[in-house]
This record gives C-alpha cells, structure tokens and sequence, in this order.
C-alpha cells in the first residue's frame, strides 16, 4: 500500500510540474508579444508611447531576452518563492486578490459539497436500492436532465423567475455593503442563496447518478443474494452490505470533488456577479491580465491534483483490495 | 470464424434500440437538417442589421437582437457552427482517444507507461479553465475551439479503450491471429476496431455533446469566434445587452432550449448506446 502511496504522489507531483510547465509556455508561445501578454495589452501600449525604457525593464525582470531555458528556471524560482506578480486590474500582488476571492467562492463551494453530498447519497441508495419503483422512475429522468443540461441554462431561469420577475432575491453581488455584525451573515446568505440552490441541485444531480448506479450494481452482485438467504432483514442487508460496497466509489468521487472546491463554480459565478475565484478568472482572461489568470489556472489545476491524489490515499485505506491491478492506471 | 461471428453479432445488434436511443437519434437528425438546410429555412440574413430589440412578429418570429438581427435566423445559423464543432471536436478525441489505447493496450510494456502518465497527467487538469485560457490567448476561431477542446477531452475515452483493447487482446481470436503472424496493422483494423465499434460510437456522442457544451459555455462567457453566430454567442449577447433583464423570453429562451436540447440528444445516443453494448455482452 506505501508502494502505492508513493506512485501515486509521484505522479501528482509530475503534474503539477506539468502544470506549472504548460502555464509557462503557454504565455511564451502565444501568438503576439510575450511582454504584451505579461503586461496587459493596454499598459503595454501606453508603455511603448511613454517610457519605452521601463518596457525595457519589465522584460529585463521577465528575463525576456534570456534563452528559453534560464527563463524557465527564473519562472520556476519566482513560484517557489510564490511571487506571482502583480495584477493589473488594482495593483496588488496577484496572490493577495486570488487568495481573497478565494474565500468568497469557499462560501459557496462547501456547503455545496456537504449538502449535495448528502442528498445526492440518500436519493441515491433510496433509487438503486428499488430499481424501477415510483422513487426511481420520477427521479432518475429528472436527475439526468438536471445533470446534462448546462448550469448556466438553468442559472439564466432562475435568475429570471426569482430575481427579476418576483424579486425574492437580489439580482448580482454578494452584500449591500453596509449591515455589519449578523446583519452581514445573513444579508450574504441571502445573496448566496440563487447560485447555492443551483450549485447543491447540480451536485445532487450528479451524485444521485453515481450512488444509483453503485447500489444497483452491489444489489446484483452474489454476496447479497447470500446474505438474503442467511435471513438477515432488508435493513441488515443494506446496510451491512450493499451500502459497505457502494459506498467506496462514492468516496472516492467526494474526493475528487474536495479539489474541485474552487473550480467548480466559475460559470454560475459569472452570471451571479458573485466575486470569488471562477468570476476572477473570467474577468482576467476577459481584461488579458495574464498573471492573475495563471495563478487562478495553477491553484484550482493544484487542487484537483491533490483531490485525486486524496481520493488515491483513501481508497487504499478503506478498500484494501485495491492493488496495481493489471488494469490500474 | 469466431471474428467473422461476432462481427455479424455486432452489425445486428445496431439495429435493436431502446426509446431513449430513438429520442436522441431524431434529436440529432432534426439538428442535422436544420444545419444543412440553415440559408433556405432561414427568412432573413442573420448578419443583416435591422430595428433593433423588436418583438416576435410574422416578419421576425422571435424578434431581433440589440443590433437588429433576426434572432430566429440566428437560431438555424447558430445550429451549424454548434454541430461542426462538436463533431470535428469528437472526431479529433476519438481520433487520439483510439490512436493512444491502441498503442497503449496492444503493446503494452514502455509505451503503456507512457501513454498512461501522460494520460493521467492530462486528466489533471481542469478543463474548462485551461480550454478557456487556451481560446483566449490563441488566435479567435474555430479551429483554435476546437484544438482547446480536443486537448482535454480525449482522456476520458482513451483510458476506457484501453481497458477494453487489454481484454480484448487475451481472448483466443486475438492470440491466434497473432501467433498466425498476422501483422499488428491488421488486427488492429480488422478485429479490434470492430469489435470497440460500439464503445468507440457510444463514447464519440457522448464527446460530441461535451464539446457542444463547452463550445457554447466558451461563446456564452464570449471567448468564442466573434465574427460567427452561435447558440452560446445569441445568449452572450442576451445576458450582456440586457434581454434577460428586460424579460426579453423570445432572446434568451430559445438558444437555452436548443444547446439543451441537443446536449440532451447526444447524451442519449451515448449513454444508452454504451448501456445497450454491456446488454449485448452479457447475453
């Protein structure tokens, strides 16, 4: 199992070299000039006009003149030393905004992922537990609409019926600005609660697809057929049993959506004026402010990394069957 | 001939479908069609600037846009753009997808291991991001869509093949032909291809829909190809001119219904067709 543990940080460490390899040559290879990418197609043009000389000097920092090589090396040592540059948009360091709208997303993403979590296992084993009852058949069709239409789709709707036409919640934004104290929480929480709603419902949907499709693959599997003609109770059964099995993929696709944390949410976040880390890279690549989109890029691409790699960790702990299998990537 | 058995079981078994196949098969045919026939369905020229912001009349059946633009015109041209690119995108994944399992599950030893990092590697990364960081920074158009998309997408369906390739290549058919001394070229044409033929399509519409939703989240956020009329460009331009907020439902609605609609096709066809494949090799 350690030999396993190994290989697997391995490979997550290789990607997010990777990563960080690929977000370099990206900017590098990019059609136009790397300053301008670096820079901000506006700063750089008015740069040209004014003071060609600190031009000069910025790509004297980038080491822009230098071979591709020793850039890299001056790129990689400016990411352990977690200098990320400045951002254009209110020159601050990079890290600072990142970091704060961070923050922001985690507001929505957790409660998503506890209580889409929960829902989406419950609904889920209540599906697969009676496959073709009237649970499974209202829900199953709803569930895999839910899941293939795009969130954005919905998102629109809803921001429709219930902001605009109704006027139930508030249209954009994330707080008035002015109630401090429990006013504030609560004054987030109802701003929160449009993209919350849709997130949790997605994620539901999701999940619900994933448990169904564990259970009722356990419920046929020969250990259960046995464990009915032991005479143990449908609840014993399932609990025992069928949940015990089903429950180890479920596991490990929580874990994956733990890395997920702040990625997950960029598109409703986008029509919500919601300000956390998908809406900050939305409005970097929008404004070309190319170290903030990076930065973004490289901590939510560190975060599935390490999911996975969690998922990897706890898998071979919950479920010692689990070996490099001939078939185990 | 064992092959030539299960070849012709194959070919019979295409024509035994569920509901939801069929549901999805029209889906996608009326979507074809609409896209073939889009300049002779269409009354006006989508590109044709009019009276802007007009309600649903008989001239215009879902009024015109903030510049004055046939929105239902738009609709039909929009089909086209959404269809090529998401089939040229699954066309390219699955054209990857199957190039890597082979080499990977065939061969097996040094070029596995490789091809599998690299695989899991790639599965790192977050898609939408690194796709929208693509289309962003490369030059605007299809072609470049389509290069990002493809970039990310191929993963998913490369490790299944794989899979299947490695149970495939340890069944009898396979050894014999192989201590035969026939040429890998040809087993891998003539038996295993044929016999992945239904993962490979199943897997190829379930691609073709992710493309088609992330080419219109792409042109929604308004990293698509600007010159093009599209199902994601119609709802940018209604989210960010203001239909949503005036409650202009003839914009934003139907774009919404259609990028729906064909995910909704496409999902189908794959997720019924793989569940119809694992039926066929039970029985």
């Amino acid at each position: 199992m350690l030999k396993r543990i190994i290989k697997k940080s391995l490979i997550a460490v290789l990607t997010v070299f990777a990563i960080v390899t690929v977000s370099f040559l990206m900017v590098r290879f990019m059609p136009g000039d790397t300053l301008i990418h670096l820079v901000g197609a506006d700063r750089y043009y008015e740069l040209l006009e004014d003071s060609p000389k600190q031009l000069e000097h910025i790509a004297e920092l980038y080491g822009l003149n230098d071979p591709l090589w020793k850039q890299y090396l001056k790129y990689l040592k400016s990411i352990v030393t977690l200098d990320f540059g400045i951002a254009y948009s209110n020159h601050l360091p990079v890290l600072d905004n990142v970091l704060s709208c961070a923050r922001w997303t985690l507001i929505l993403s957790v409660p998503t992922f506890i209580i889409g979590g929960f829902l989406g296992a419950v609904a889920g084993v209540l599906a697969g537990w009676k496959p073709g009852g009237a649970f499974d058949r209202i829900m199953t069709p709803v569930m895999i609409f839910v899941n293939t239409v795009p969130t954005y789709c919905i998102g629109i709707i809803f921001l429709v019926v219930f902001a605009f036409k109704n006027g139930w919640f508030p249209v954009n934004g994330m707080t008035n600005g002015t109630s401090t104290g429990i006013a504030r929480i609560l004054d987030i929480m109802w701003h929160a609660a449009l993209p919350l709603c849709l997130l949790v419902m997605f994620r539901t949907a999701g999940n619900f697809l994933l448990m169904k499709s564990n259970v009722s693959q356990v419920r046929s599997e020969e250990y259960v057929t046995t464990a009915y003609s032991k005479g143990l109770t449908e609840k014993k059964v399932l609990f025992r049993h069928v949940m015990k099995n089903a429950m180890v993929p479920y596991v490990t696709s929580l874990c994956m959506q733990l890395g997920s944390l702040l990625s997950g949410s960029m598109m409703l976040e986008v029509i919500f004026g919601w300000k956390g880390m998908g809406n900050l890279f939305y409005s970097a690549v929008n404004s070309r402010d190319y170290p903030t989109a990076q930065l973004c890029f490289m901590i939510s691409a560190v975060c599935i990394v390490a999911g996975t790699l969690l998922s990897d960790i706890v898998i071979s702990f919950i479920d010692p069957r689990v070996k490099d299998a001939i078939d185990e990537y | 001939m064992n092959t030539e058995k299960k070849a012709g079981r194959a070919a019979r078994r295409t024509f035994r479908m569920n509901p939801a196949m069929t549901a999805g098969i029209i889906i996608v045919g009326i979507l074809a069609l609409t896209a073939i026939l889009a300049p002779v369905i269409a009354p006006c020229d989508p590109y044709q600037y009019g009276v802007p912001y007009e309600k649903p009349s008989a001239d215009h059946l879902l009024g015109t846009n903030d510049v004055g633009q046939d929105i239902f015109s738009e609709l039909l041209y929009g089909t086209r753009v959404s269809l090529l690119i998401g089939v040229f995108t699954s066309l390219v994944v699955t054209v990857i997808a199957a190039s890597t399992a082979l080499v990977a599950g065939y061969y097996r030893g040094w070029p596995d291991k490789l091809i599998t990092a690299f695989t899991n590697v790639m599965m790192g990364l977050p898609n939408l991001a690194l796709t929208t960081l693509l289309v962003a920074y490369l030059n605007p158009g299809k072609i470049s869509i389509i290069i990002s998309i493809a970039l990310t997408a191929w993963t998913g369906t490369s490790r299944i093949l794989r899979s299947r390739i490695i149970q495939l290549c340890e069944m009898p058919f396979i050894k014999i032909e192989k201590s035969l001394g026939v040429s890998d070229g040809v087993i891998m044409v003539k038996h295993l291809i044929p016999n992945l033929r239904d993962v490979i399509l199943s897997r190829a519409a379930l691609s073709v829909s992710n493309a088609m939703l992330t080419e219109a989240s792409l042109s929604f956020l308004g990293f698509g190809d600007y010159g093009e009329k599209s199902w994601g460009n119609i709802l940018h331009y209604a989210f960010y001119q203001k239909g949503v907020i005036r409650g202009f439902t003839w914009w934003y609605l139907p774009p919404i219904l259609c990028i729906a609609l064909s995910v909704m096709g496409f999902m189908l066809i794959g997720y019924y067709g793989a569940q119809r494949k694992e039926d066929g090799t039970d029985a």
